[in-house]
């Protein structure tokens, strides 16, 4: 994970849904080379350990160690041969079922773009690069500007994306939003987490096109499947927002005085009175509809509600001891 | 004749040796003087030789809007005196003019210092050697006052602000420009430089200002701008536009892999990089100048006070022939 993990350690360049994919992905491999039921809950719970700490803000990532984990601990007394295979099924569905509400929410989403869009958007995310391509397919795109969105950079593989899929794609700093929101006639942005109130947790910079945009009264549009929904902050639980390492700021050494403090959360929280509309794969919502929502999707699914991710951490561990 | 000097400082505002709004304006008026000075030629011919000065410092850098006021000032007062008093004026206007920039810096340190409680937190962004002065001066007075500021892409002025406030003991926090409305919150005072300011009260200052501002309005926490009198725009008041000058793509991506930028310039993606933007006078508390404490509104008043309303017409006509 080290090696390919810069990226995914520092949140750099993938969106949630590609971290997932990738979690999936090592999973898969991982438990396939596992022999016995404590094996298996070993590896499943030293990898989903790694991941949660690099990434604890996804809730896409959350969601899916939680049903893999809880998928797991429910097969505690079937034979070795029949949880394994029953867990690897689960992982495929997973990838199968992720991959299909990217394509639905990028239909759906794209319809919602309006003819001549000049369209902001911030960070790196698939959906967004899909929706677009999809609206520019049917020719309503006139441009895109691409934040840098430091730290990480992420915005230019966004725009190398766009660019090549033939949009237009101009490429600013994170300070140049207000400058150039005149000529936007639309935000749209992808999904780190939504909460229970509706607030978005997205890359940093994020919450500050938000205000610029609710004050030049620019409509923002987020991006997010409800697999992007985090349910355990209906009960309480506070997302924890990771930091940026000096090297992927590229800090100066010798600017390290003793009094000097260098602070670079990778999320921030957007207020939902900023968000005009959440688009998932199951429609376009309000950031209040958002509990509505969370409460359909978990029905009959009452473990997935009342476990936090560290209870079920905590689980896993306990098995594989 | 042109004296050599006069050409080397006219070289070296042009070449950005000399930089920073103070010093390009006290330059300017220095070579007037010096210009003055070496005068040789008959009384009748001073005027028309310091009008030639005038103009070859204004050509240097048009849009520093401290060089056409360094100019103007001893230049009407030149051309307003009688033929055997102009060069007279010339010297004694430009040394009242330097006189003024020192004047008004320390006053500035000394006003904005006191805008600064004990255990404020001050936010800001680039790099002002106003903001710098007045926070040291606080810090110095014993306040224990912290800073937040900003990296200030794409050249990263904001490490340049941590090096002068972290050497002489303040404590800073270091962050992004994406992080400005995450830590607003943390801050009790904003205050920043100005590049220019308009006669209806605009603040022109380093990209990322108005988010600044925007973020500090939201959380109600107060935001000034630390602004010398040459700051002030007499073109504007004539209906002169401020205009953002656009800098190379390479400044943005010259931190990325070489292969990456490549590749986004062979795409043909368009890399825009303004180095300014404007902040409305509704988001601005007020302008810290060496007058006092001002609000944005208020900004002609200084462009009366230190230049005369008639600047305005003449630095306007005289730049739509130069640019």
């Amino acid at each position: 994970m080290k090696k390919e993990g810069v990226w995914f350690l520092t949140a750099q360049w993938t969106g949630a849904t590609e971290a997932a994919m990738v979690f999936l992905d090592y999973m898969k491999k991982s438990l396939s080379q596992t022999k016995s039921m404590k094996e298996l809950y070993a590896n499943l719970a030293s990898l989903a350990r790694r991941f949660y700490e690099e990434r604890p803000t996804s809730a896409l990532l959350v969601n899916t160690i939680k049903k893999l984990a809880i998928r797991a601990l429910e097969l505690r007394d079937r034979s070795f041969d029949e949880a394994l295979h029953d867990l690897l099924k689960l992982i495929d569905e997973e990838v199968d079922y992720s991959r299909r509400s990217v394509d639905e929410l990028a239909q759906l989403a794209s319809r919602r773009i309006p003819d001549d869009s000049v369209v902001l958007t911030h960070s790196y995310s698939t959906t967004v690069i899909k929706t677009l391509s999809l609206a520019h397919e049917k020719g309503k795109i006139k441009q895109v500007f691409v934040t840098e969105s430091r730290p990480g950079g992420e915005g230019l593989y966004t725009a190398r994306a766009l660019s090549e899929r033939g949009l237009k794609t101009t490429l600013i700093t994170d300070s140049a939003v207000n400058y150039f929101l005149d000529k936007v006639s639309l935000v749209v942005v992808g999904a780190e987490a939504i909460t229970a109130n509706g607030a978005l947790v997205n890359k940093i910079g994020t919450s500050m096109i938000a205000l610029a945009s609710y004050h030049r009264r620019k409509r923002m549009i987020v991006l997010a499947g409800t697999y992007k929904f985090s349910f355990e902050t209906v009960y309480g639980e506070l997302i924890r927002i990771p930091e940026a390492s000096l090297d992927l700021l590229g800090f100066p050494k010798d600017l390290l005085y003793p009094n000097v403090l260098v602070k670079a959360p990778l999320m921030d929280v957007t207020r939902p009175q900023y968000i005009d509309a959440i688009i998932t794969e199951k429609g376009v919502t309000s950031p209040a509809g958002v509990p509505l929502i969370i409460w359909e999707s978990l029905s009959g699914r009452e473990e997935l509600r009342t476990m936090s991710i560290h209870q079920v951490l905590s689980l896993l561990e306990e098995k594989a001891r | 004749m042109i004296p050599k000097e006069v050409l080397e400082i006219a070289d070296g505002i042009k070449t950005m040796r000399i930089r920073g709004a103070s010093l390009i304006a006290k330059s300017a008026a220095q070579a007037l003087r010096i210009a003055a000075e070496k005068y040789s030629g008959d009384a009748s011919g001073f005027k028309p030789y310091i009008t030639k000065v005038a103009n070859l410092l204004l050509q240097t850098r048009p849009t520093a809007v401290s060089l056409p006021n360094a100019v103007y000032y001893v230049l009407n007062r030149t051309l307003s005196s009688s033929v055997s008093e102009a060069r007279e004026t010339a010297i004694r206007s430009s040394d009242e003019f330097i006189r003024m920039v020192d004047e008004s810096h320390r006053r500035i340190m000394e006003y904005g210092s006191k805008l600064i409680q004990d255990e404020y937190v001050v936010f800001t962004h680039c790099h002002s050697t106003a903001v710098v002065d007045i926070i040291l001066q606080a810090f110095r007075e014993g306040k224990r006052v912290e800073v937040i500021n900003t990296e200030t892409r794409p050249l990263f002025q904001g490490r340049i602000t941590l090096r002068e406030l972290a050497k002489n003991g303040v404590k800073v926090t270091h962050v992004p420009d994406s992080a400005v409305r995450h830590f607003i919150k943390n801050a009790n005072i904003v205050i920043v430089g100005a590049d220019t300011i308009t006669s209806d009260g605009y603040l022109v200052n380093k990209v990322g200002t108005s988010h600044l501002a925007l973020a500090a309005w939201e959380a109600g926490i107060p935001f000034y701008s630390a602004a010398e009198f040459i700051k002030f725009s007499p073109a504007s008041l004539e209906g002169g536009e401020v205009v953002i000058e656009f800098r190379s793509a390479s400044e943005l991506l010259d931190i990325y892999p070489e292969g990456l930028a490549d590749e986004l310039r062979r795409l043909g993606v368009e890399v825009l990089n303004p180095a300014f933007d404007f902040t409305p006078p509704e988001l601005i508390t007020a302008f810290i100048t060496n007058l006092g404490i001002i609000p944005p509104q208020l900004s002609v008043l200084i462009i009366k006070e230190m230049f005369g309303f008639s600047t305005g017409r003449i630095q306007l006509t005289v730049l739509e022939e130069l640019v």
